[in-house]
């Protein structure tokens, strides 16, 4: 075993402080995020959950649930380009919500086709639960937002923007953020966003390639007049929208720095301490002559160690929180990409930390051992 | 005793060192001159802040002097670098102190190893090998894989001496290295440093409060407020050729202003010794 990780093993309770600091800046920073992307995504759901390649809208449109009516003519334009399959309609906006007890709050409508091969409808509206949506006034709600609307179940009536909508079914799974999620069909959803059959909010669109999703896009845009985006980029410009808009990731992403900080002082005093407690042992190799970087390879070595180590400890720890999260109705995403950024800049920090650490060795002189 | 032309290995010129400043500086050597030979275990001896660790520190490359030079090896070490300084104690300089510093996760072939792989550069295994080796020579074969909290006072002290001797140095400082030691462990040490001394021609300088060294060592320096009173050999003591310099017609080395034989007889106790 290394020197440095025999030390390490030796004098575990020492390290010990240092290592949680570790793991549990890590874990901050992984479950922070996780539920700030979590959060958002519910933003971006009813693109996340469909089919579309290309979603068009009105000019300069910031994210999906924001999307301002247009006309059919943009249906046309998408179906212009020779890389389109298909284009079709679809509606979303915020309405009001009255429950049968006559308390009002917002909802987001979603209306789109219903046939099985719908761009725009949700992988969660089954079948018949599409084949229920074709009754004109009828809503698909998720099993979640029911005590937010004041429902008990399927069959119950309420009104949204004053127009009569009665529960035909749920959904599970599909949390929301600002007002929960109604899906319907498209002339159900223009009625009750005071829509006239002509108009609706995007036109999407289905490519022969998904590869020539981009060149659509950029050529509807060259054209100007219009807000085109691939599915994947509207649905991070509009998780981005939120994000920033309402300074939830300001927030929490300085909790996480904090976290990181406080990770970082822990572990910087805990190598410091260790190495300030071998500061005789250090005088006695550097009166044989032992280089001064060799000592300081020592202590970064145990700063990595330290690293690692509370690096693994916080991957099933951010695993087992976030799952708890789950089951207590909160949405954490854990992206490869998250969890790989949050291992990489805690060891940075533990590495760092080991450089403070180094102080103390500035402190070793071999003749403190002859007074 | 033969006596030969050796050159000193280690020559202190007129150390002076003093701590402090204005009303409190202390003068802790005060202008000492001395020569010390290959293969000789030289003990220094004197009353508590009499000035040995800080000679001893100046000798071995720790302290610098503020007046005078030290030649080590044939070198002016206070004239070279930090870098240089450092890279001559690497090559032949080894310590040991008293309160051992041994580290406390490290096994006693550890403790050794860490000076083979980073002060000499082997690898992990010749230095394992060469560690082993000390060990047996030391009576630490059934020890070897003990970690300090395991080991009696005199066995850490050994690990520490088998650490100073993994470098072969030809120079070896011990500063009280017995003092924290029964004398039945301590005078195993003393009979290490003596080994060293005598068996790999290294010159050895320990400094110690002990008297009962005295009749291990080839040399006893005395001092007293930072000044040099005596250089004494010891009778019996074959210890190494000298040079004609310390060959007695007088193996006491009398200063001005030095000692007399109740002096010698006052602190040496009934053991003889040449005198003026």
């Amino acid at each position: 075993m290394s020197y440095s990780l025999t030390t390490l093993w030796f004098d575990r309770a020492r390290y010990l402080p240092g290592v949680l600091a570790v793991g549990f800046s890590a874990l901050l920073i992984a479950l922070q995020f996780g539920l700030l992307i979590g959060l958002f995504s519910i933003t971006s759901l009813p693109i996340d959950h469909s089919h579309a390649d290309i979603w068009v809208g009105a000019p300069f449109v910031q994210s999906v649930d924001l999307g301002r009516p247009v006309r059919e003519n943009y249906l046309a334009r998408v179906q212009a380009n020779p890389e389109v399959e298909k284009c079709e309609h679809y509606v979303q906006g915020f309405a009001y919500w009255t429950n049968p007890n006559g308390a009002n709050g917002l909802c987001m409508v979603v209306g789109s086709r219903l046939f099985p091969d719908s761009m725009g409808k949700i992988a969660e509206l089954s079948p018949d639960l599409a084949e229920k949506l074709t009754e004109p006034g009828s809503v698909v709600v998720d099993e979640s937002d029911m005590d937010r609307l004041g429902i008990k179940g399927v069959g119950d009536s309420a009104e949204v923007n004053q127009a009569h909508v009665r529960v035909v079914g749920l959904t599970k799974g599909i949390k929301s953020l600002a007002g929960p999620y109604l899906f319907c069909s498209i002339s159900t959803s223009q009625h009750l966003l005071r829509l006239t059959s002509e108009q609706f909010t995007y036109a999407l669109g289905k490519c022969k390639d998904p590869q020539g999703a981009m060149t659509v896009v950029n050529r509807l845009t060259e054209q100007g007049g219009i807000s085109a985006f691939t599915a994947d980029d509207f649905s991070l410009k509009s998780r981005m929208h939120w994000l920033i808009k309402t300074k939830a990731g300001i927030a929490l992403g300085y909790a996480a720095l904090l976290g990181l900080l406080v990770g970082a002082v822990v572990t910087s005093q805990t190598l410091y301490a260790a190495t300030a407690a071998s500061m005789k042992e250090f005088a006695v190799l550097r009166a044989m002559g032992i280089p001064r970087w060799r000592l300081a390879s020592l202590v970064m070595a145990q700063a990595t160690w330290v690293g690692v180590i509370g690096v693994i400890f916080s991957i099933p720890a951010v695993h087992g929180l976030a799952a708890l999260a789950e089951y207590a109705g909160g949405n954490v995403v854990l992206p490869i990409w998250l969890q790989v950024g949050a291992c990489v800049v805690t060891l940075v920090m533990a590495v760092g930390s080991g450089v403070v650490a180094l102080r103390s060795l500035r402190q070793v002189e071999p003749a403190m051992l002859l007074r | 005793m033969g006596v030969s032309q050796l050159q000193p290995s280690l020559e202190g010129r007129d150390l002076r060192r003093s701590f402090g400043v204005g009303e409190m500086r202390s003068v802790a050597v005060a202008g000492v001159s001395i020569k010390l030979y290959p293969g000789q275990f030289n003990l220094m001896m004197g009353p508590s802040g009499s000035g040995k660790s800080t000679l001893l520190a100046m000798l071995s490359g720790l302290l610098r002097p503020e007046q005078g030079h030290v030649i080590s090896l044939a070198q002016d070490i206070w004239r070279m670098s930090e870098v240089q300084q450092e890279a001559f104690r690497l090559k032949h300089v080894g310590f040991i102190f008293q309160g051992y510093n041994l580290f406390g996760a490290f096994n006693a072939v550890q403790q050794l190893e860490l000076v083979g792989c980073w002060g000499m550069g082997m690898s992990t295994s010749q230095s394992r090998k060469k560690a082993k080796q000390i060990l047996d020579m030391l009576g630490l074969s059934k020890k070897k894989h003990l970690r300090p909290a395991e080991m009696s006072g005199g066995e850490k002290q050994r690990v520490a001496i088998g650490r100073a001797l993994m470098k072969d140095p030809e120079l070896l400082f011990a500063d009280e290295p017995t003092s924290a030691l029964d004398w039945a462990h301590g005078e195993q040490v003393i009979e290490l440093l003596q080994t060293a001394a005598h068996e790999r021609g290294a010159t050895v300088l320990c400094v110690a409060h002990d008297s009962r060294i005295i009749p291990h060592a080839d040399k006893v320096i005395s001092l007293e407020d930072g000044m040099l009173k005596g250089v004494m050999h010891p009778e019996g003591n074959q210890g190494r050729p000298v040079s004609e310099e310390e060959a007695p017609r007088s193996s006491v080395t009398v200063l001005p202003g030095g000692e007399d034989e109740s002096w010698n007889q006052e602190r040496l106790g009934s053991r003889k010794y040449r005198t003026a």
